[in-house]
């Protein structure tokens, strides 16, 4: 055997053992590529899951449009953000504005949001105030927060019990048995039957 | 053909490195390691916690107000392991009980002394028997937003109007046999009945919340106060310390003249050392500071004074608690919280800011209690803040803290937004390991231990007894329109 000879038998040796790593590393190389999607695309795919997992809750941009604004250290009225409605009741109409302005608050003890603002409003509403119940009617139908529909449920419910506007709050309660939220619905159905008792 | 293979190789070795370098990052990224962490926490919850498991998520149901007047306790759903009973949900309960305290003392109460958070014209302080759940007032007017509430080493019960400005701290002596007092709306002229309740205008005023006393009388004080209050770029809350001018070497008093709090001096919370204590301002709430002498005729503006003092300011300040252990071992330490701003992202003034835990270290006793001012700083001790947990999406707006006997675990009513989130869910109750030996100031680890089905309603003035195996929380302004107060036992 001579040199020419071993160097060909050699050289073919070293081919094949190259070609072989070559399958073996594409191989492994399309698996490893298409199995976890490590590839841009998959990339985003993963940030988008990320994105799926449990986040502080985003409200609808139409619910963002709606919110009232306040700017920084300045109080704010009692507006409803915009909800829609149970039904197209004749009854759902705006407060008047000297009605709401006479619940501002420090946004310091409320917390600042609108929707604290709101709530604190509904608990510290007069019942034995005229438009106390169209209020609590309007926040009922039309408020986007279901805690403050809880809260104007259970203000309704005891303005019942007192004795006032027992037909109009039943009438509302009902409405709002169909709440799309299974809490405020609920609550309205105990209301509606302890004031049917 | 040589050529054709080595580039054929090389490409795909080179595919092979990379896809094996891109999936091995993506093992990083799906394999969280704090999720590692989180799950060692659940399996060691009965060891690290006391409870068999946390619980999974926040509740989201929120009771009827008929159904929380038929079973109060079950306005609380609790780890396993912990049981509800109901200590008071009596009609005159007010609706709105914050910060409690146990007396004569958390070794064997037999009430819990409450302040009402509400306006001046309702009750602000009540009496509770633990036994009965009957309900008594003490202060029936007068006080505006009444918080904190506590316990003197001298035996006499400490109250405080989260008030802005207009906050008062009031001293009532004798509270088991003191009944219907009214104080002035305003000011601090004198009560209905003097020789139980009197104002204390040697504390200052701003919108009182933490307050954490040694045994000698001096007391750490916050003021709920958030950023920008009056103004765009104003500062939030300071921390003050008060040390009496005769500082109480033990026992009870019989006379309210004979409170060390009739007189003393304060200090504020400065943070920054550096280039002769200059390095102060925004951007440096972190690490060592100075106490900074504050000065002028009682009652001072704490808030105005911790503006011009260049206090450093917190997103509100709210309850705190002493660190037992470590006052036994001769140190000071406080852990408090931040409650921050958690309003939704979705509403034009959410700030995503979850709160924070704190505490901070105030060198020995004697330390703390000292007085040797320098150029306007009582340079006798070094105070030194860090957090020790950071708020989240699931932990937001820490209020009330209190740190169980026995375990030092930090329990943390949340006050957050979460109930007016567009899939709501209930403010929780947070269990938080302290830091230990690891490198990090930063607790381990915290669980969920309760949460409340009232979406209308927070936890507030939680705190253990002296056993640590039974911890009182109030359900604030829950539906039922009347206060709530459950005992949770069953600690391990």
């Amino acid at each position: 055997m001579n040199a020419v000879h071993v160097n060909g038998r050699v050289g073919m040796r070293r081919n094949f053992v190259l070609l072989m790593l070559a399958c073996i590393g594409t191989f492994f190389g399309v698996i490893f590529y298409f199995r976890t999607g490590a590839v841009p695309g998959a990339i985003v795919d993963s940030q988008e899951n990320a994105m799926a997992r449990p986040q502080p809750a985003v409200a609808p941009q139409t619910n963002v449009q709606s919110m009232p604004r306040s700017a920084p250290g300045s109080n704010t009225r009692l507006p409803v953000a915009a909800r829609a409605p149970l039904d197209s009741n004749p009854l759902e109409t705006q407060a008047p504005p000297t009605a709401v302005e006479a619940y501002e608050q420090s946004a310091e003890s409320s917390g600042g949001g609108d929707a604290d603002v709101r709530a604190a409003a509904i608990r510290q509403l007069d019942f034995g105030a005229p438009e106390s119940f169209m209020i609590l009617e309007q926040v009922v139908r039309g408020d986007a927060v279901a805690r403050n529909r809880l809260l104007a449920v259970n203000s309704l419910r005891l303005m019942a019990l007192r004795g006032q506007n027992r037909e109009r709050v039943t009438a509302v309660l009902r409405a709002a048995i169909a709440d799309s939220d299974s809490n405020v619905a609920a609550s309205a159905r105990d209301a509606y039957e302890e004031i049917a008792q | 053909m040589k050529r054709i293979v080595a580039i054929a190789v090389s490409a795909a070795l080179t595919v092979t490195a990379s896809a094996m370098a891109t999936d091995f990052g993506r093992h990083h990224r799906d394999h969280d390691f704090g999720e590692t962490v989180e799950k060692l926490a659940r399996i060691q919850a009965l060891e690290l916690f006391g409870v068999f498991a946390p619980l999974d998520e926040s509740s989201s149901l929120s009771l009827s107000a008929s159904a929380a007047d038929a079973n109060p306790a079950a306005l609380l759903t609790v780890a396993p392991g912990l049981r509800v009973k109901v200590v008071s949900a009596a009609a005159n309960l007010a609706p709105n009980i914050d910060q409690m305290a146990l007396w004569p003392d958390a070794l064997h109460p037999t009430h819990i002394i409450a302040c009402n958070e509400q306006g001046s014209g309702q009750v602000g302080v009540q009496r509770i028997e633990l036994e009965t759940g009957k309900a008594e007032n003490i202060i029936s007017s007068g006080l505006t937003s009444c918080d904190p509430t506590r316990v003197t080493p001298w035996g006499t019960i400490v109250v405080g109007e989260e008030n802005g400005v207009n906050g008062r701290m009031f001293e009532i002596l004798d509270p088991l046999n003191t009944t219907n007092v009214t104080v002035p709306a305003s000011g601090f002229g004198a009560s209905s009945d003097p020789a139980h309740v009197v104002g204390r205008p040697a504390l200052g005023q701003f919108s009182f919340e933490g307050v954490g006393i040694l045994p000698n009388g001096v007391v750490y004080l916050t003021d709920e106060n958030r950023p920008g209050t009056g103004g765009l770029g104003n500062p939030g809350g300071a921390l003050v310390k008060f040390i009496p001018t005769t500082l109480w070497s033990g026992g009870s008093i019989t006379s309210l003249d004979q409170s060390p709090w009739a007189s003393g001096s304060l200090y504020g919370m400065r943070i920054g050392r550096n280039s002769g204590n200059t390095d102060v301002g925004q951007g440096n709430q972190v690490g060592r500071g100075v106490w900074v002498e504050i000065t002028g005729a009682a009652p001072i503006n704490l808030r105005a004074a911790a503006s011009a003092s260049k206090l450093t300011s917190y997103y509100r300040p709210e309850d705190m608690s002493v660190d037992r252990e470590a006052l036994a071992d001769g140190d000071v330490r406080i852990c408090g919280t931040n409650t921050g701003q958690d309003i939704p992202d979705s509403t034009s003034n959410g700030d995503n800011n979850w709160g924070e835990v704190y505490c901070v270290t105030d060198g020995t006793a004697g330390q703390a209690s000292a007085i040797s001012v320098t150029n306007g700083i009582n340079t006798a001790s070094i105070p030194e803040y860090h957090p020790l947990a950071l708020g989240n999406p699931d932990f937001g707006m820490p209020d009330n803290i209190d740190i169980q006997p026995g375990t030092g675990n930090l329990l943390v009513n949340e006050d957050g937004e979460g109930p007016i989130y567009p899939s709501p869910r209930n403010n929780d109750i947070w269990d938080c390991l302290d830091d230990g030996d690891d490198t990090d100031t930063l607790s381990d680890a915290c669980i969920k231990v309760m949460t409340l089905n009232d979406l209308t309603a927070e936890s507030t003035g939680g705190l253990f007894d002296a056993s640590g195996k039974h911890y009182y929380v109030s359900v604030q302004h829950n539906i039922t329109g009347h206060g709530v107060i459950l005992d949770v036992s069953g600690w391990r």
